[in-house]
C-alpha cells in the first residue's frame, strides 16, 4: 500500500562509538537523507531493550533501525553480537504483535561508515514508505496505558 | 547448466562463425542456451557515445526481456557485455536513469528490476564449468600448437568482473589446459583500434600492426579472439597492414570457442572453420587429418 | 524516578544558530518558540554560537537568576560539546548531569536538504531532549588513580620521539617493537628531504638515547597480545620473541653470522640482499645484538625420537665440516653406525623438501659421516671424556638399543653401568633381529667396542631370573635397574597346523641364522605377516636360496608396518607379496607342510590404529602351495623374568608398565625401556627410551622430583603433526629449482644371491655434497650449533623460549607506523617483471651507502643508468588502489631525482599528477629541482612495457602516458623505473584496532578524536596516537604528532587521577531473582554472584556502562545511571509526540 505524501516516522537507536559517530561522520560530510529519522543514543548496541523497540512502534513509530559496531569491533569487546542473537528473537516478538519485520532493521555501521549510515536511512526510509503507516497503537487497540506493564515482559 | 543467450548483432552477420562455434561448443559441454525472443541492439558503440540514454533504454528491453526468462544472460560479444552491464550497473544504482528508462519500458508493457546478471562466456565456461569438467569432454589435445590470445580491451574492463583488467588469464588458462602453448602476448589486452579503422585508419592500422607483430615476433601460428570486432581488425587488415609497413603477416585469427571446438573433436562445419580470411588451414588441418 | 517527573521543573532551552551552519538550514526562532511551548520550558533561546563563552554565560546566567533546574542545548553534536556546557552547567552550580543536548547539526542541519523538514526534525530533536532531561537525576563524576606508566606501541621515529619525551618528563614507558630493532622505516631511508641530511645521522642518536634512557624499558622483537581495563589502569600482555642470544652477553661482534650456514632475504635491505639465520637487523640496530631466526623449525628434528640433529649435520656436510658434522650426531645418537643403516627415519618422511619433490637423503648423509669417520677412526672418532666420576652402580638387563643407549648417557654422566646380556652376543634385536646384509655384524661390534672402551661393564650369558633376580641386584650394591629385555617371543598365528614340522616363527628363525646356526631352508616358503620381520625373515630365506618366496599379507602395500624402501628392495630381489590374504590354515601331507589355506580379504572401516581393518569375502578360500612357513606376524615381551615377588605392573598387551616419559615402574629405583613396555618398535625409539630412562636414573640418585620436564627439554618427548610448525612449501620455495635425491650405489640383485654382503655402499663424497646442499635450510636456522661453537661470550643459547609479561599501565601511545603499496597488484607497471623496475623504498636502500651496491645507482646487470623515470601515485590517488594522497611521495620523488642527478649523469622524468610540495622549504626544493633539470611530465604513468615499436626503444623500458600540458600521449624509453608507492595500513591494523578497541577511519588508519582539535587522541580514553598510523605523514610530521601524544599522556599522568563517567549499572538486591543471566552477559565479569543473599552485584570499579545486563534482565531490575529505561523511553516520546506534547500546555 504505497501511499502519496506519507512520511514515515523512524527511530534510530546507535551505539555511541561507531554507529552514532558514523552518523556524525554522514553529517560533517554533508551526505544528505531523509529527515524521517531521529535519532537516540545509547552506550552500545548491547543496551537496546526490545521495550524500546515497542515503544517506539506503540508511540507512532512506523519503523526502527538498530545500528552498531561492526561484528568483533565493539568497543566493549562483543556487546554487538549480544544484539545479534537478541534481534531475531525481537523481530519474532513483532511479529506476534502483527508487525511486518520490515519494519525493523539491524545494521553494522562503523565510526568511519557515513556514507554507508545515509544510504542504509535512505534505502531504509524508503521501504518503510512502501510499506505504509502503522499506527500500530490503533491497530492492535493497545493505549499506552494498557500496554506500558505490558512492556516489561515483552523483554527477552 | 541453463542460460539466457544473447548473440548480439556481430553474431548474427560478420561474426557469424562465432555464433555457430558458441551453439556447437555449449552443446557438447550441456550448456542450454535459451536464446532472448525478440531481443534488439545492445546499444553499444556509436549510439552509447553519441545518446546515452536511449542507449541504456534499447540496452534494458534486453534486460527486461531476460529477466522474465529468469536465468543469468550470457553474451559472447565483448561490447555487448560491457553495454549491457554498464546499463545493469546504471539502472540499479542511478535513480533517475532508472526512472525515465522505466517509463519508457512501461510503454511497450515491459518492466526491469534489475536482478538479471550478464556474463560472458568466457566465464562461463572457465568458471561455472571449470577446466577439470571440461577435460574429460576433450577428444583432441592441442599439444604444439602456439597460441596468442587476445583479450582486447572490453572484455575485463572497466570492472575485471571475472579476470585481471590489465593482465586477463583465463584464455591462456583454459588452452594451456587442453595442451596449446601460450606464447608470451604483453600486448593481449591493448586496443585493437576498434573503430579507428573507418574514422582514423592512420592510428588504426599502426595499432593492429602492433599486435601482429607482437605476436608473431613470440612465435604465436595463431592468434585466439573472444571479440568479434578484434577479430576482424586483426584478420581482415592483414594486406593493408603489410602494404603500409612492408610486413609480411599471414597469421590467423580465430574465435577462442572455434579453438575450443577443435579440442571437443567437433567437425570444422560445425565450427565455421573455413571462414575466416586469412585461412587457418595451415595451422588447424593436423588435427583434422585425413578427416572432413 | 517517577516523583521527579511530577515535580514541576524549570527547564532551559537553547538553540545555537552555529553561525549559518544551522540557522542556514534550519528556522531557528521557529524552534525556539516551539521550544517555549513545551511543558516544563521555563526559557527558549537562540544565540549565534552556544559554545562561545557569551553564549555559555547566558546559560550561567539563567541557572542563577531564572533558578533553572535543567537545561538542554540543541547544537552540534554532544560528542563535540558535551562537555563543555555540561561545565558550564556544573559552574553554575546545577549538577552537570541534569543537562541534555540535541545534535540539530550534524543530525539535522547538514544532512536535510529541505528547511521545513530540517525544523521539523529539530523541533522533534528538541522535544526528546525535554522529555528525557526532565527525568535526568544528579551524578557524580567517577575519579580513578592514574598509573604513572606508559606503553608505547611502535618504534619508529614517532613512537621513539613519545617514549623519550615521557621518559624524560620522569615516567617509566615500556616500548614494544615488532621487529628486531627500533627505527622503523625511517632507518632505511638514504637521505631526508628538503634538507638532504642523511637519514640514519639524525636517527641513530635518538635510537641510542633509547636504548640508553633508565626510564625507557625497550622490548624489540615483541607483539602486545592482550589488553584489559580502562584508562588510567591498563594492564598489557606482551610477548617477547625468543632471540635465541643471551642479549646482555652479546657483544655484536658478528662472529657466529660468519660460521652461520643458512643464508636468507634481508627483509631490511627489501630482499635485495641475503642476511644470515643468525643476524642482526642492521648495523646500527637498537638494541645491536644478534638474534636467531628460527620461525619454522626442521622437522626432521622435531619428528626425531632423540631429536637427532639431521638439518645440522646436513648443513655441515654441505659445508665440507664433516668433523664438526659427526661431533654433532654423536652429541645426541650413541649408535651412529647402527642407525644410519637401519634407522626407519621419520626425518624424510615428515621433510619439508618432500613437498616440493622429494625428501632429503638425510639417513644416508649420517651413513656418508660414519663411512667417513672410519677411514680414518684414530683421528676422527672423539672419544667422550667423562668429566665427573661417580661411583653408583646401575644395573641394566639386556644389552638391545634401549640398554645401550640408558649405559653410554649414564656413562657420560660419570655413572657406572653394567649391562647383563642372556646371549653371548651383544646388541639384541641388532644383533639377532637384523639380518647381516643390514647391518653387519662387525659394524655392530665397533660400536660395542667403544662403549666398553667408554667403561661401560657387559656381562653375557647371564639371564635375569636364571643366573640373578632383580632382588639381588639391590643388595649387589646397584643403587637403580634399567630393564630392557625386549621382545623376543614371536606371537603364534593361532591356526590350526601351527606345530607341523617345517612350521617356524619368524623372530626365531632370525635368531638362529644370526647366531651361525645353519638353516635348511625349503623350495617354496610362504612367509605370513607385514612387518619388517617378515620382509628380513623373506629376504634372508631368500639368501639361503629358497626357489620362491612369497610374503602373505592381509591388507594392501599402503598398510605394510615394514620400511617403504625395504619394501621396495624385497620386491627388486624376486619375492613375491600376495596382499588381502589371511592364512586359515597349514595343510600338510604325511606329517610336512604341504601349503596354506588361504581366504582373500577386502579392506572394511578403520581399526583403533586408523588402518582399515580386513574382512575375509566370503567364499574365497583358496591355496597357496608350499613346503616351509615362517610366521612373522608380530612380537611380544617374554617376561617369564620376572620374580613374582617384585610385582611389576605388567599392562593387557603383556608389556611392562610404566611412565610414558620418565621409565619409572611401579616399583623404587626400577626403570624400563625398549621394546619390553612399547611393544615392537623401532631402533631410534628404543634409543630415546633408554635415553629418558638415563635422565631420570640421573635425577633419581641425584634425588631430585621424578618429572618429565627435564625429558621435554631435552627433545625426548614425544612428539605430533602439530608440533612442526605449518608452511606452505611449494609457494614459499617455488623459484627453488627442482632436483631429484641421490640414488644409493648398491649391490645388483646377481651379487646379493646366496650371501650376506651388506647390500647397500657407501656413498661417494660429491653425491653426499650435492644432496645435502638440496636442503631448503626450512628452519631457517638448522641448528648445527656452529655459532654456539664459535661465540666467545656464551651468548647464543638454542634453548630460550617465547616469553609473556604483563604491564600496568595509564596510557598507551600507538605508533605502528604504515606499509607500503605492493605494486604487484598493479600488474601494468611490470614491477617483479623487468628487473629494473623499483620501488622507492627499493631505491632508498640501493642507493644507501650501506646498501647492495654501497650506494651507487646500478642496474640489475650493473651498468649505470642513461635515463630514469620515476612514476607518481603508485597506489595511491587511485580508486582501484587507496583514493587518498600518501603525501610523502611527490616530495621523496624529488629527492630520488636529485640523488640520481648527484650519482649520476641520467635524464631523470618525473611523471606527477599534481606536485604536492606543501611544507617548510619543499616548494624551494622543487624549483630547485627544475633548476637541476629534472624533466617533469604531467600526466601519471599509465603503463610500463618493453614491447619497442622504433631502434631507439631497443633494450630499453617504455614508459606510457598521457602528457596532460602536451596533449599527448607519450612514450619515454628509459633504462629505470622508480615506483613511488604509497602509504597504506599496516597488514594487522585490524588486530591492533580490537585489541585497543579503538576505530578505524575510512582509508583504514586509525581513527582520531577529532580531525581538527583531537588530532592524537582516539575515541578510547588513554589511549593515543602517533604518526602515521594515523594517516600519511612525512618526518617531521610524524615526530610532532609523537611529542604532541607525549604531551597529552603527561598532562594526564601529571594529573594523577582521571574522571570517568558514572554510566555504571546498579541491580537493587530487593528485586532480583538471581538467575545470573546477566553474569554470563557481562564482557567484563563485573557482576558477581553474592552468595548468602542470593543475588547478582554489580562491582562498580569494573563496570565500563555499556548497559547490556539492564537490556537483558528477564525481570528489568538492573538500571544504568544516564541510562535509564525511563529516560530512553521518555527521549523516544518525545520524538514521536513532540506536536501533542507542544499543544498539550
Amino acid at each position: 500500500m504505497n501511499q502519496k505524501g506519507f512520511e514515515p516516522k523512524i527511530i534510530g537507536f546507535l551505539c555511541t562509538w561507531c554507529s552514532y559517530t558514523g552518523a556524525d561522520m554522514a553529517g560533517t560530510s554533508r551526505m544528505k537523507y531523509p529527515s524521517n529519522i531521529v535519532i537516540v543514543r545509547v552506550m552500545c548496541s548491547g543496551r537496546i531493550d526490545p521495550t524500546f523497540v515497542l515503544k517506539a512502534f506503540q508511540d507512532g513509530a512506523d519503523g526502527v533501525l538498530i545500528a552498531g559496531c561492526h561484528p568483533g569491533d565493539c568497543h566493549y569487546i562483543n556487546g554487538n553480537m549480544k544484539t545479534m542473537r537478541r534481534y531475531p528473537l525481537m523481530v519474532k516478538l513483532l511479529e506476534g504483535f502483527g508487525i511486518e519485520k520490515e519494519r525493523i532493521r539491524l545494521e553494522w555501521v562503523s565510526a568511519a561508515e557515513g556514507e554507508k549510515f545515509s544510504t542504509v536511512v535512505k534505502d531504509f526510509t524508503a521501504k518503510v514508505k512502501k510499506i505504509g503507516p502503522l499506527n500500530w497503537s490503533v491497530q492492535a487497540g493497545v493505549s499506552k496505558e494498557a500496554s506500558s506493564p505490558g512492556l516489561k515482559e515483552a523483554r527477552l | 547448466m541453463r542460460y539466457s543467450y544473447y548473440p548480439g548483432c556481430s553474431l548474427e552477420a560478420t561474426a557469424k562463425p562465432y555464433d555457430v562455434s558458441v551453439r556447437s561448443v555449449c552443446q557438447a559441454l550441456d550448456l542450454e542456451l535459451d536464446e532472448v525472443k525478440d531481443w534488439n541492439c545492445c546499444g553499444a558503440t556509436s549510439y552509447i557515445s553519441i545518446r546515452e540514454l536511449t542507449a541504456f533504454a534499447i540496452s534494458s528491453r534486453n534486460l527486461a526481456l531476460a529477466e522474465k526468462m529468469g536465468n543469468d544472460l550470457v553474451t559472447a560479444c565483448p561490447a555487448c557485455y560491457t553495454v549491457l552491464n554498464k546499463t545493469n550497473i546504471y539502472m540499479r544504482e542511478k535513480e533517475d536513469i532508472r526512472k525515465t528508462v522505466s517509463e519508457a519500458l512501461a510503454v511497450a508493457n515491459l518492466k526491469y528490476d534489475g536482478t538479471v546478471k550478464v556474463r560472458h562466456l568466457l566465464d562461463i565456461i572457465v568458471n561455472d564449468i571449470g577446466l577439470e569438467k571440461i577435460n574429460p569432454k576433450i577428444k583432441q589435445r592441442l599439444d604444439g600448437l602456439k597460441i596468442a590470445p587476445y583479450y582486447g580491451c572490453q572484455i575485463s574492463r572497466p570492472h575485471g568482473t571475472f579476470d585481471d583488467p590489465e593482465f586477463p588469464m583465463t584464455m591462456d588458462n583454459l588452452f594451456s589446459s587442453l595442451g596449446a602453448e601460450v606464447v608470451n602476448f604483453p600486448l593481449k589486452a591493448k586496443c585493437c583500434g576498434g573503430m579507428l579503422m573507418t574514422t582514423d585508419p592512420e592510428n588504426g592500422l599502426s595499432l593492429i600492426k602492433n599486435l601482429l607483430s607482437c605476436a608473431q615476433d613470440n612465435g604465436a601460428e595463431l592468434i585466439v579472439t573472444a571479440c568479434p570486432l578484434c577479430e576482424i581488425n586483426l584478420e581482415a587488415y592483414q594486406k593493408k597492414v603489410n602494404r603500409k609497413f612492408k610486413t609480411d603477416f599471414f597469421i590467423p585469427a580465430i574465435y577462442f570457442t572455434q579453438l575450443l571446438g577443435v579440442a571437443l573433436g567437433l567437425p570444422k562445419e560445425k565450427l565455421a572453420i573455413g571462414k575466416e580470411l586469412v585461412s587457418s588451414e595451415k595451422v588447424l588441418d593436423r588435427f583434422y587429418g585425413g578427416k572432413r | 524516578m517517577s516523583d521527579l517527573k511530577n515535580n514541576t521543573h524549570k527547564i532551559g532551552v537553547y538553540v545555537c544558530d552555529c553561525g549559518s551552519n544551522i540557522a542556514g538550514m534550519v528556522d531557528v526562532p521557529e524552534v525556539v518558540k516551539f521550544a517555549s511551548t513545551l511543558p516544563n520550558v521555563a526559557i527558549a533561546r537562540e544565540h549565534k554560537y552556544m559554545c562561545s563563552d557569551p553564549g555559555q554565560d547566558t546559560i550561567k546566567k539563567d541557572i542563577k537568576e531564572l533558578g533553572l533546574t535543567r537545561v538542554v542545548v540543541s547544537s552540534c553534536s554532544p560528542l563535540m560539546h558535551e562537555p563543555t556546557f555540561r561545565n558550564a552547567v556544573q559552574d553554575a552550580g546545577l549538577n552537570q548531569y541534569l543537562f541534555q543536548m540535541a545534535n540539530i547539526r550534524e543530525q539535522c542541519s547538514w544532512v536535510t536538504e529541505d528547511r521545513i523538514k530540517a525544523t521539523e526534525k529539530a523541533k522533534k530533536l528538541v522535544a526528546a531532549a525535554v522529555e528525557r532531561v526532565i527525568l535526568h537525576e544528579p551524578l557524580k563524576l567517577k575519579e580513578v588513580a592514574v598509573n604513572p606508566n606508559v606503553l608505547v606501541v611502535g618504534g619508529g621515529i614517532a613512537g621513539i620521539e613519545a617514549a623519550l619525551q615521557i621518559a624524560n618528563s620522569g615516567k617509566k614507558v615500556y616500548l614494544v617493537e615488532k621487529s628486531p630493532s627500533i627505527g622503523g622505516h625511517m632507518a632505511q631511508l638514504d637521505k631526508t628531504f628538503p634538507t638532504l641530511d642523511c637519514s640514519a645521522c639524525i636517527l641513530t642518536p635518538k635510537m641510542v638515547q633509547v636504548g640508553r634512557h633508565p626510564n625507557i624499558e625497550l622490548m624489540s622483537y615483541s607483539e602486545v597480545t592482550d589488553v584489559s581495563g580502562f584508562v588510567g589502569n591498563f594492564k598489557v600482555k606482551v610477548k617477547k620473541k625468543s632471540k635465541f642470544v643471551e642479549q646482555e652477553k652479546c657483544k655484536a661482534c658478528g662472529d657466529c653470522e660468519k660460521e652461520c650456514p643458512v643464508e636468507r632475504d634481508d627483509e631490511y635491505e627489501m630482499k635485495m640482499k641475503k642476511r644470515k639465520a643468525i643476524y642482526r637487523y642492521f648495523p646500527q640496530a637498537v638494541p645491536n645484538t644478534f638474534l636467531i631466526d628460527k620461525t619454522e623449525r626442521p622437522p626432521c628434528k622435531i619428528t626425531c625420537p632423540i631429536e637427532q640433529d639431521a638439518s645440522g649435520y646436513t648443513a655441515l656436510i654441505a659445508q665440507k665440516k664433516y668433523q664438526q658434522a659427526i661431533d654433532l650426531v654423536r652429541k645426541k645418537n650413541p649408535l651412529p653406525i647402527v642407525c644410519s643403516r637401519v634407522c626407519y627415519h621419520p626425518c624424510e618422511t615428515a621433510c619439508r623438501r618432500g613437498d616440493l619433490d622429494e625428501p632429503i637423503s638425510i639417513c644416508h648423509l649420517k651413513r656418508f659421516l660414519v663411512d667417513w669417520e672410519m677411514e680414518k677412526p684414530e683421528e676422527r672418532y672423539k672419544k667422550p671424556e667423562i668429566k665427573n666420576e661417580r661411583e653408583e652402580k646401575v644395573a641394566i638387563i639386556g644389552s638391545g638399543p634401549a640398554g645401550l643407549a640408558c649405559a653410554y648417557d649414564l656413562r657420560l654422566l660419570g655413572y657406572q653401568p653394567t649391562i647383563f646380556e642372556e646371549l653371548d652376543v651383544v646388541g639384541g634385536m641388532l644383533h639377532t633381529g637384523i639380518p647381516e646384509y643390514r647391518l653387519p655384524k662387525k659394524l655392530l661390534k665397533k660400536e660395542i667396542d667403544r662403549m666398553k672402551d667408554l667403561g661401560i661393564k657387559i656381562k653375557t650369558n647371564t639371564k635375569i631370573g636364571k643366573n640373578f633376580t632383580l632382588g639381588n641386584l639391590k643388595k649387589q650394591g646397584f643403587d637403580a635397574v634399567f630393564i630392557a629385555t625386549g621382545a623376543h617371543k614371536g606371537l603364534k598365528m593361532k591356526i590350526p597346523g601351527e606345530e607341523l614340522a617345517g612350521v617356524f616363527d619368524g623372530v626365531e628363525f632370525l635368531r638362529e641364522v644370526s647366531l651361525g646356526k645353519k638353516m635348511e631352508v625349503g623350495k617354496r616358503v610362504a612367509v605370513i605377516g607385514g612387518g619388517n620381520t617378515a620382509v628380513d625373515v623373506a629376504r634372508t630365506v631368500w639368501r639361503l636360496g629358497a626357489d620362491e618366496v612369497n610374503i602373505v599379507y592381509r591388507r594392501t602395500i599402503k598398510e605394510m608396518p615394514a620400511a617403504a624402501h625395504e619394501i621396495e628392495e624385497t620386491q627388486k630381489e624376486g619375492i613375491k607379496i600376495t596382499y588381502l590374504t589371511a592364512p586359515l590354515e597349514i595343510i600338510q601331507k604325511n606329517g610336512k607342510v604341504s601349503g596354506i589355506k588361504c581366504i582373500k580379504m577386502k579392506l572394511g572401516e578403520p581399526d583403533s590404529s586408523g588402518r582399515r581393518r580386513p574382512v575375509p569375502v566370503e567364499g574365497s578360500e583358496h591355496e597357496i602351495k608350499s613346503d616351509m612357513v615362517i610366521a612373522a606376524v608380530s612380537q611380544a615381551p617374554d617376561l617369564s623374568f620376572m620374580d613374582p615377588s617384585l610385582q611389576l605392573k605388567v599392562s593387557k598387551w603383556e608389556t611392562l608398565e610404566t611412565d610414558p616419559l620418565t621409565m619409572v615402574t611401579n616399583q623404587e629405583g626400577v626403570f624400563a625401556g625398549g621394546d619390553l613396555v612399547t611393544g615392537p618398535a623401532t631402533v631410534v625409539e628404543a634409543l630415546a627410551c633408554g635415553k629418558r630412562a638415563a635422565i631420570s636414573i640421573d635425577r633419581y640418585l641425584n634425588n631430585l622430583p621424578l618429572d618429565s620436564k627435564p625429558i621435554i627439554e631435552a627433545g625426548l618427548g614425544r612428539k605430533s603433526k602439530d608440533d612442526i610448525p605449518k608452511i606452505d612449501v611449494k609457494e614459499k620455495y617455488k623459484d627453488k629449482p627442482r632436483k631429484p635425491r641421490m640414488q644409493i650405489p648398491g649391490l645388483s640383485i646377481k651379487e646379493r644371491a646366496g650371501n650376506f654382503k651388506e647390500v647397500e655402499l657407501s656413498i661417494p663424497e660429491k653425491l653426499a655434497l650435492e644432496e645435502a646442499s638440496r636442503c631448503l635450510q626450512c628452519g631457517p636456522c638448522v641448528e648445527c650449533f656452529e655459532c654456539v661453537r664459535v661465540c666467545e661470550a656464551k651468548a647464543v643459547n638454542h634453548s630460550l623460549a617465547d616469553q609473556t609479561v604483563e604491564l600496568d599501565v595509564g596510557a598507551v601511545v600507538i605508533a605502528t607506523g604504515f606499509d607500503t603499496y605492493d605494486p604487484v597488484l598493479a600488474p601494468q607497471y611490470g614491477y617483479k617483471k623487468y628487473d629494473n623496475v623499483l620501488t622507492s623504498m627499493e631505491f632508498e636502500r640501493l642507493s644507501h651507502a650501506g646498501g647492495v651496491t654501497g650506494g651507487r645507482i646500478l642496474l640489475k646487470n650493473g651498468k649505470e643508468p642513461e635515463s630514469v623515470a620515476i612514476l607518481h601515485c603508485i597506489g595511491s590517488r587511485d580508486e582501484n588502489a587507496n583514493e587518498y594522497c600518501s603525501r610523502v611521495c611527490c616530495m621523496y620523488s624529488l629527492k630520488f631525482a636529485h640523488l640520481v642527478k648527484e650519482k649520476t649523469p641520467a635524464k631523470v622524468y618525473e611523471l606527477y599528477i599534481d606536485m604536492r610540495s606543501f611544507g617548510k622549504g619543499y616548494e624551494e626544493f622543487y624549483k630547485r629541482l627544475m633548476h637541476e633539470g629534472v624533466l617533469f611530465v604531467r600526466g601519471k604513468g599509465a603503463e610500463i612495457t618493453d614491447v619497442v615499436e622504433n631502434e631507439e626503444e631497443k633494450g630499453k623500458l617504455i614508459v606510457k602516458c598521457e602528457d596532460t600540458l602536451l596533449g599527448f600521449v607519450r612514450r619515454i624509453p628509459v633504462d629505470m623505473v622508480i615506483l613511488s608507492t604509497g602509504l597504506q595500513p599496516q597488514k594487522d591494523v585490524a588486530e591492533v584496532t580490537r585489541l585497543f578497541t579503538i576505530q578505524r577511519s575510512r582509508d583504514g588508519f586509525f581513527l582520531e578524536k577529532h580531525p581538527k582539535l583531537a588530532p592524537v587522541a582516539t575515541a578510547t580514553d588513554g589511549v593515543f596516537l602517533a604518526g602515521a598510523c594515523q594517516g600519511p605523514k612525512d618526518i617531521p610530521d610524524s615526530v610532532a604528532q609523537g611529542a604532541g601524544a607525549a604531551a597529552n599522556v603527561i598532562a594526564m599522568i601529571d594529573k594523577g587521577v582521571v574522571s570517568i563517567e558514572p554510566i555504571v549499572s546498579y541491580i537493587d538486591p530487593e528485586k532480583c531473582a538471581g538467575c545470573k543471566l546477566c553474569l554470563t552477559l557481562c564482557p567484563y565479569n563485573a557482576i558477581e554472584f553474592n552468595q548468602e543473599k542470593k543475588v547478582s552485584q554489580v562491582q562498580e570499579a569494573l563496570c565500563k556502562g555499556c548497559g547490556t545486563c539492564v537490556a537483558s534482565c528477564p525481570s528489568g531490575v538492573p538500571i544504568q545511571y544516564g541510562f535509564r529505561d525511563e529516560q530512553i523511553l521518555a527521549e523516544i516520546e518525545g520524538a514521536l509526540e513532540s506536536e501533542t506534547l507542544a499543544v498539550n500546555k
